[in-house]
């Protein structure tokens, strides 16, 4: 008896529950050579701005511990270089297409909201409030998702702009994440996807300098699952919107331990970089766990914690 | 470009820290082009996580019944490749690649010199010069230059054209290392190259000093126009000689190394500052014109 792995997101209706993260499966056909997209849930793609941005000074990537620092700074084309010559490539890719938006300004993210609102390749939105490596508003200090009422202004300026699902990606840089959810629900948020990387950094103890050219970034990988499971259960039990969750999977197993706690689906992000066809073995890993615990349907699992 | 497993053919010590190793992977020997790298997991753990790019060092030989053959050539560094170093034979790994650009190759005699065809034939009919293909390598960066070294060595011997006279293109190897014992690749360049010059830190074989101290020697009796520069070591070693091709107003290609995450261009962790912006080492290199690099 075969089972049921498709899940719904807002409006979209997804065939499974893995999906690939932002700024890790490129914004174009990158991956084309590589991956049967068709097996996917969802590509969510790398992050889009207004204008082009040139991104941060390398070094931009170092390993860590079963883990990353990156601190890219959301190099991309822009909007306009997007729907012109990424789309197209988009559109042969046979899964959902999920756009990742980032802007400076609430304003910046109701324009980017209201350019993909017209792209009907695009499924939903994802609102990256959270990059750790772009300075946002005036002070250019504090994420969008560090501060309830940020988060509350950007989520609804995008709401009221479109049609398509929102998803709000939040960032693990907070002391009350439930906080935050809360504010991404009450301005219609769809979906909520968490947690982005946390603020991280290495240091070359001979030169005494940072290992990255941006002195900090954003930590990823495997070390940070144990608190981002943490954070997608939290809002999970606390927030009714279906949760995106993320943070160093890199197996089924790690991906059941989110489904357990609460996440309707999963994204897998450094993962891809690992190993880019560990969406296979995880849409088939949850398959099995499913057979073997006599369940017929993903859903059954979501959030089946017992405490 | 393929993600396959690919078993060990044999992972051997080569030089003190230093191990060759050759996988058999029909799919990546009948594609790679000299420049190119393969992204290889080391293991199956979580630390060291991310892949390791390496050099493609050469593909196997039909006539040795080798063709399905691809050599790595590598330094241990680091955890990951002193993992690597004691992978056994028949053992598999996961590998994906062939990937990025490789070294611009001469397809006819008048694309030799990239940009500079317009000229190049009138050029070629006065000069008595040679046309000269130098290849300057530090320390393992080596690695690469030998299958190039041979990809040009099938083009001195099989693509020149009657209507040029015999030794008009030459392959000049200058190869740097720390000391004698480190001098990769020496027997192999000698072979391939109709010439090789050696340079060592401390004077234990060749020229004592770096390897940029022969390049300008030899750039000041070529002529630079006919003549192209490819370059592979540290990027120290690619800044100093981007250097010396303005000088010598030489074409240089250099293979570039960074952090490379992903590996397939979809991350940009591995940026290096161009005359274009910031362009991904591992998709649009590893290979770029060294005129192009704005070193920070």
């Amino acid at each position: 008896m075969g089972v049921n792995l498709s899940v719904e997101i807002g409006k979209l209706k997804l065939k499974n529950p893995v999906l690939v993260a932002s700024g890790t499966f490129g914004y174009d056909d990158t991956y084309e050579e590589l991956i049967k997209f068709e097996r996917l849930g969802a590509l969510i793609t790398k992050t889009i701005t207004l204008k082009p941005r040139q991104g941060n000074v390398p070094p931009r990537n170092v390993e860590t511990p079963s883990g990353m620092l990156n601190s890219i700074g959301l190099q991309n084309e822009g909007i306009e270089d997007f729907i012109k010559n990424k789309i197209p490539q988009l559109r042969r890719i046979k899964a959902p297409i999920i756009v990742s938006i980032a802007g400076e300004r609430i304003e910046d993210y109701a324009e980017l909201a209201k350019s993909l609102d017209r792209v009907k390749e695009v499924g939903a939105l994802e609102i990256n409030i959270s990059c750790p490596n772009v300075e946002y508003g005036e002070e250019g200090e504090c994420l969008f998702a560090q501060d309830v009422y940020m988060t509350y202004g950007v989520v609804k300026a995008v709401r009221e702009t479109t049609g398509k699902t929102v998803i709000a990606k939040l960032s693990p840089n907070v002391t009350n994440i439930v906080a935050i959810a809360q504010a991404a629900y009450d301005a219609g948020a769809d979906v909520l996807s968490l947690v982005n990387t946390f603020f991280g950094m290495a240091v070359d103890i001979e030169k005494r300098k940072p290992k990255l050219g941006n002195i900090s970034g954003g930590l990823s990988g495997p070390a940070i699952k144990p608190a981002a499971l943490y954070m997608v259960y939290k809002v999970a039990r606390a927030i009714k919107l279906p949760v995106i969750g993320m943070g160093g999977i890199i197996s089924a197993k790690d991906a059941l331990e989110f489904i357990i706690s609460g996440a309707n689906a999963v994204a897998i992000g450094t993962g891809n970089f690992v190993n880019p066809q560990v969406y296979l073995e995880i849409i088939s890993g949850i398959e099995e766990y499913l057979k073997k615990n006599k369940l017929t349907d993903v859903k059954e699992l979501a959030g089946t914690l017992s405490e | 470009m393929v993600q396959t497993k690919v078993k060990i053919v044999s992972n051997l010590q080569v030089a003190p820290g230093h191990f060759k190793m050759i996988l058999d992977s029909p799919e990546i020997a009948r594609e790679a082009v000299p420049g190119q790298f393969i992204h290889v997991r080391v293991n199956e753990e979580l630390d060291p996580l991310l892949r390791r790019p390496f050099s493609i060092h050469n593909t196997g030989h039909k006539s040795q019944g080798t063709s399905n053959q691809v050599e790595i050539l590598y330094k241990i560094r680091g955890k990951a490749t002193d993992i690597l170093s004691g992978r056994k034979s028949k053992e598999l790994l996961d590998v994906i690649g062939p990937l990025g650009n490789g070294f611009p190759l001469p397809e006819h005699p008048f694309d030799y010199a990239q940009g500079k065809q317009s000229t190049l034939s009138t050029m070629l009919r006065a000069s008595r010069a040679p046309v000269t293909s130098i290849l300057v390598a530090g320390g393992f960066g080596v690695a690469p230059l030998v299958f190039l070294a041979e990809r040009l060595r099938e083009f001195q011997i099989q693509k020149v054209p009657a209507c040029w006279p015999a030794g008009k293109i030459k392959i000049i190897a200058l190869v740097g290392a720390r000391t004698k014992n480190n001098i990769l690749c020496e027997k192999e360049l000698i072979n391939l190259c109709d010439e090789v010059k050696i340079a060592t830190d401390d004077g234990s074989c060749g020229h004592k000093g770096v390897v940029t101290d022969l390049l300008k020697e030899l750039l000041s009796t070529i002529d630079c126009r006919l003549s192209t520069l490819y370059a592979s070591g540290p990027n120290f070693m690619l800044r100093e000689i981007k250097g010396i091709a303005k000088i010598f107003k030489i074409l240089s290609f250099g293979s570039l190394e960074e952090n490379i995450a992903c590996g397939l261009g979809s991350c940009f962790g591995c940026a290096v500052r161009t005359t274009e912006g910031y362009e991904r080492v591992c998709k649009d290199g590893p290979v770029f014109n060294l005129e192009e690099i704005v070193w920070e």
